[in-house]
């Protein structure tokens, strides 16, 4: 299936900021199964600085900085992905847990892929002797560990509730465990904190979903959201395997890879530091839609981008001091 | 001997003292005439069973060179020593050095706790320690050349992948990066302590910001005082050499020589925030936090009111991984966004390299004999302390057998995840249930905790109460980089003591003490080196021009809050003045005035409206949600005077400080008006105390002049305000004395007037008058004049919008006739003070890159 991709993501800061500087992992990847035949990422206004660099990870990031007063943000991905569905596996097939554990202690790779990176605790996902115990259930002693991971994600669709607005970015496992609520991204932390719990390597897994309009209705645009899985080492043979615990599914023709990483931290979409006292707002559209595999049409014409909102800044009268640089609220993917 | 006379005569500092090149050999033979005060000491000195004590024998003999050290010290009686000891103690307060103990609800910081007896080492055991520790530290360069380049260490299996992994300092980021500069580590540490057979063990490395340098300068600034006879008379090594070789390795890896080394360190709330700044000052790099700093087209910049100034080289004490929000630990607010990006762009060179803390992990500490064989063909020259990482089934067999013997650390993290509280334990300490967990832990996630040797470290002699008490201790050196591949070894180190006679865990956050540490030489040592500057050696040194751009808005801020407090505190008194004469009456007008202004100011509480004057005034001194009321505008002058504390004079640091805490809890008691007057005058004879301090003790360099407009700005508002609320034509009746009163001019108008106040003659007095130096022109008169010696108000000769602003507004009020002066003018005056205000920031603090022409920078 090939797809066009477009993300637009605008950051109205209600001021004017007179600088800022962001990290973007906004550009896909080739990946196993996965081709990516073009992408472009577009920054408005445009930047004073930019690079581009491959992440430890194996993933793109931009670094741009923007040195003129700007109140309003926007970057857009657009791009065209092919994507393959995966083989068929066996998890009957895969090794048992216990071993998987093993092999990925004696791994002698410190490369991306290696599955020595995704046992530990990482920024966003620590481990949790509840998540653990909860997750256990899924592995008794000889469970092959693709059984025990899928199970483990049907148990997480079954028991938790979908729930946008109920947690944010900063959202910890242990809390969307608690409350079996949350969403995409709190469902693959809590996926992982099980796993890694149990010494198994799992990673976070950021892109996009395909989604079907409800029947007779035309789609919408901007409809999609952004999307993020877990995956699971299953040894050396089998490798990664992608399980989307949102929906109880394995990650296959519909899911789109953005960046790879050890949880939300290390992909985050947009991150950025500016120099500013007022909050500001965040808008996230996405767009994925799929290209008529016979005949291909041209990529959409360029959009004008959103319409620029005038905003009004009341002078204060009793000046206080600025305060310090301040972390951009990041976008949370669904 | 070391009385005040002896004290006066070795005044000068450590590095700069000369003396006789040929000490007389003026000690009698050892043991033959030693004081009595002193055997009667050595007796009731008793090691501890089975330790290793650094003095004495188990048979109650001395081991040298404690001997020699001891007679030297003999030659003195009990009371000289004792004031010796206590010189010492006063050295150090009197240098204001302390260091800040976490988790302590006053924010607590603790004075430098020396144990004043030095712990000695002979030439002979120095010199077999520094092969041991210049080996390691070329194996911890090896190794992170490696696993952040090649990584055959792991693809040769000589360290499994999860050993490395695991450490939250392996900074992915750098992987694949080659440090720029050529090298990881600049400076190297690492703590060694001496087991029961004598012999010395490597306890662990410190490889990612090592601490503790400073401290040992000062310490032994402090002990040489206190016994300079004695450091002299036994050839201690100095140390001043070490940290040449230190700052000229920084200052060569500086390519260019207009830019600077910088010592970035995480701020004032540090551990060890003293030994930054201290060091900065020794070495003359400049202090930054991550806040001045700028990355700009991959390279490094600090925010100065001069402009942005290259950085080519940071010394840094922060942790790695917080060093850029942006690419590393993203909720950090202590680093500088883009670093990683400069190095990744061969901008800077940061020192020691970011993710060099790797190599502290215990996990690798059960590896480092092998990695020695594997990268130098070496054994290791220091043995290492045991070390069983549990993500290995053999040795997390070993662990889980004899672990009771063992002590149970976490293998990466400062404690054991799933067992929180667990930092290092004995085995046979653990509880019942930790216990479980703990084999629970090792079965299940092995690779996260070791088992180490349990080793009991040697003691030794401490000063306490009068007696000498054998203490445990833990031994850090220092190594700093030379070249590409060698290393200097600083000859002294940090020594911490133990508090108790446990002897396995050290540290100074529990309330442990430090000794200086003393290598005694096998003759004279070379006194000749200095770090004062020669003819032949251009200094790196901190020019005026580079006062950062936070610690301007800092100082300008510390003087607006602190004369916003006090035209509040007027207001204050002016208001009780008008309401404690037996009710309010006639002065109602006044009072409405007054309550105004204070609203105006947002000094009252929400929902306050209809409280009577009184409890206004009391809600002002006290009330802690009003941004305006002193609770919060003292905490802000507090606030900003902790960021620039290293510019400001202790007294006058104390002095911000005291003026908060009196408003700080000022809510929690009842309070009469009576008390609310005292409180208020109280504290405006501190601000005075502060005033006169500033003004004494601060230098006139730039920094003042950004107190001075800072203080000048806010002045002129409340002034403009002031009159404005009482000056009009039909103003109440007592409206004049009023205002003389909020602009403290009553005597200066009664001594050129002696009449009742007139309208037109007062405001003359706090407008235009240039001479009264309340007056609103005053102030801005001063302004134009420290705006016009600040770098950067003109460019090609004509003034920046600031300056013009400056200029216009001090001609304005130099010209206007008062009879011409309408009130409403005094709305413009303020509008100008608002723009001039913004102007400062803009041109100052904010550094907007696009405003730094290129002829400014250098």
């Amino acid at each position: 299936m090939i797809y066009d991709v477009r993300q637009v993501t605008t950051y109205d800061y209600g001021s004017v900021i007179p600088f800022s500087r962001h990290v973007a992992h906004l550009t896909p990847t080739d990946q196993p199964g996965q081709t990516v035949l073009k992408a472009s990422l577009g920054i408005d206004p445009a930047p004073a600085e930019r690079a581009e660099a491959t992440d430890f990870f194996g993933n793109r990031i931009t670094s741009f900085a923007l040195d003129h007063p700007h109140d309003l943000l926007v970057v857009e991905l657009r791009a065209r992905i092919q994507v393959l569905a995966p083989e068929p596996l066996l998890p009957s097939l895969t090794p048992a847990f216990e071993a998987v554990a093993d092999l990925a202690l004696e791994s002698d790779d410190l490369g991306p892929d290696s599955p020595a990176h995704y046992v530990f605790p990482s920024r966003k996902v620590d481990l949790d002797a509840a998540i653990t115990a909860w997750t256990a259930k899924s592995f008794p002693p000889g469970q092959p560990v693709l059984e025990g991971a899928s199970d483990l994600m049907n148990r997480i669709k079954r028991d938790f509730r979908y729930a946008p607005g109920s947690t944010d970015t900063s959202t910890r496992p242990d809390q969307a465990f608690a409350t079996r609520r949350g969403v995409c991204q709190d469902f693959a932390h809590v996926m992982i904190a099980g796993l890694r719990g149990l010494g198994l390597p799992a990673r976070y897994v950021s892109g996009y979903l395909r989604t079907n309009p409800p029947p007779g209705r035309p789609r919408l645009e901007g409809a999609d959201a952004t999307h993020a899985w877990a995956a699971v080492w299953c040894g050396p043979e089998v490798g990664w395997v992608g399980l989307d615990p949102t929906n109880g599914i394995p990650a296959g023709e519909d899911h789109i890879v953005l960046a790879l990483g050890r949880d939300y931290a290390d992909v985050s979409p947009l991150q950025g530091i500016i120099v500013a006292s007022g909050d500001h707002s965040l808008e996230v559209k996405v767009d994925v839609i799929p290209v008529q595999p016979r005949a291909i049409p041209p990529a959409p014409a360029d959009r004008p981008g959103p319409e620029r909102a005038a905003v009004e800044k009341a002078v204060e009268r009793v000046p206080e001091k600025a305060t310090d640089k301040a972390a951009e609220k990041p976008a949370k993917p669904a | 001997m070391p009385g005040p006379a002896t004290l006066a005569l070795s005044s000068g500092s450590l590095m700069t003292q000369k003396q006789n090149p040929t000490p007389l050999p003026r000690t009698p033979a050892p043991g033959s005439a030693r004081a009595p005060w002193l055997k009667e000491m050595l007796a009731a000195y008793k090691p501890l069973a089975n330790v290793f004590d650094e003095m004495m024998r188990p048979d109650g003999s001395l081991r040298e060179p404690w001997g020699r050290f001891l007679d030297e010290l003999g030659a003195l009686s009990r009371s000289q020593l004792v004031d010796a000891f206590a010189s010492a103690d006063r050295h150090l307060k009197g240098s204001g050095v302390f260091y800040r103990v976490y988790d302590d609800p006053s924010g607590g910081e603790r004075p430098w706790p020396l144990a004043p007896v030095p712990l000695l080492i002979s030439a002979r055991e120095w010199y077999a320690i520094k092969e041991g520790v210049i080996q390691r530290a070329r194996l911890a360069e090896a190794i992170l050349g490696d696993l952040y380049g090649e990584g055959r260490l792991v693809r040769d299996g000589v360290l499994p992948a999860a050993a490395v992994s695991g450490s939250p300092d392996y900074l992915r980021p750098l992987v694949g990066l080659p440090p720029p500069g050529g090298r990881h580590l600049h400076l190297y540490a690492v703590d060694i302590g001496r087991g029961p057979d004598g012999a010395w063990w490597v306890l662990s490395d410190r490889t990612q910001a090592p601490s503790g340098a400073g401290y040992a300068v000062e310490n032994r600034i402090a002990l040489s005082r206190a016994l300079p006879e004695t450091v002299r008379s036994l050839n201690v090594e100095r140390l001043a050499a070490f940290f040449q070789s230190f700052r000229d390795e920084l200052a060569r890896l500086n390519a260019r020589a207009e830019a600077r080394v910088g010592l970035l360190t995480p701020g004032p709330l540090n551990e060890t925030y003293f030994e930054h700044a201290y060091l900065a000052r020794y070495l003359g790099f400049l202090l930054v936090e991550g806040g001045d700093l700028a990355v700009r087209d991959g390279e490094v910049y600090v925010r100065t009111v001069s402009g942005l100034k290259r950085v080519d080289v940071l010394w840094r004490r922060l942790d790695g991984d917080f060093a850029d929000p942006l690419e590393l630990r993203t909720a950090s607010r202590l680093g500088v966004p883009g670093l990683v990006q400069a190095i990744r762009e061969g901008g800077v060179t940061v020192a020691n390299a970011l993710g060099s803390g790797v190599v502290e992990s215990r996990a690798l500490m059960g590896f480092m004999p092998a990695l020695a064989r594997a990268i130098l063909g070496e054994d290791l020259i220091l043995p290492n302390l045991a070390t069983w990482w549990c993500g290995q089934p053999r040795e997390r067999d070993i662990v889980v057998k004899n672990l009771d013997s063992m002590v149970v650390a976490p293998a990466f993290e400062p404690t054991i995840p799933g067992l929180p509280g667990v930092r290092t334990l004995l085995g046979s300490a653990l509880s019942e249930k930790d216990r479980e967990t703990f084999l629970a832990i090792a079965h299940r996630r092995g690779m996260d905790v070791v088992g180490q040797e349990a080793v009991k470290l040697s003691t030794m002699p401490v000063w306490q109460d009068g007696k000498l008490t054998p203490r445990p201790f833990v031994l850090r050196l220092f190594l700093a980089a030379v070249g590409t591949d060698d290393w200097a070894v600083m000859p002294g180190g940090f020594c911490r003591i133990s508090g108790s006679t446990d002897a396995r865990f050290v540290s100074l956050q529990q309330g442990a003490s430090a000794s200086d540490v003393w290598v005694l030489g096998d003759g004279p040592v070379d006194e000749t080196t200095t770090l004062l500057p020669t003819p032949e050696r251009v200094r790196v040194r901190r020019t005026t021009g580079t006062l950062p751009s936070r610690a301007a808005d800092n100082l300008f801020w510390l003087a607006r809050y602190l004369e916003r407090t006090e035209a509040t505190l007027r207001l204050v008194r002016a208001l009780l003045g008008r309401v404690a004469e037996g009710g309010v009456g006639a002065d109602r007008p006044l009072v409405d005035r007054l309550v105004l202004l204070l609203r105006r100011i947002g000094a009252l509480p929400e929902g306050s409206e209809t409280l009577p004057a009184a409890r206004l005034a009391i809600a002002v001194l006290t009330d802690r949600s009003a941004i305006g009321a002193l609770p919060q505008t003292t905490a802000m002058a507090r606030a900003a005077a902790a960021v620039i504390r290293d510019r400001l004079a202790p007294d006058t640091f104390q002095t911000v400080t005291d003026i908060a805490a009196r408003f700080e809890d000022a809510g929690d008691r009842p309070m009469t008006p009576g008390q609310a007057f005292d409180l208020a005058s109280d504290a405006l004879r501190l601000l005075a105390a502060y005033s006169g301090l500033a003004a004494e003790n601060m230098n006139r360099l730039i920094g003042w002049r950004f107190l001075e407009l800072g203080r000048r700005i806010e002045r002129a508002v409340h002034t403009a305000r002031f009159v404005r609320q009482f000056g009009e034509e039909n103003a109440p009746a007592g409206a004049l004395e009023v205002m003389l009163e909020l602009g403290d001019s009553q005597i200066t108008y009664r001594s050129r007037y002696v009449v009742t106040p007139s309208r037109v003659p007062v405001l003359d007095l706090l407008v235009l008058d240039g001479n009264n130096p309340r007056s609103v022109a005053f102030q801005v008169h001063r302004m134009l004049d420290y705006l016009q010696t600040l770098p950067g108000t003109t460019v090609d000769g004509r003034p920046v919008p600031v300056l013009r602003a400056a200029k216009q507004l001090s001609a304005d009020l130099e010209t206007l006739p008062v009879e011409e002066m309408a009130i409403a003018h005094l709305d413009g005056v303020a509008n100008d003070l608002f723009r001039l205000s913004e102007g400062i920031s803009e041109r100052f603090f904010r550094q907007a890159p696009s405003e730094d022409l290129p002829e400014e920078l250098g």
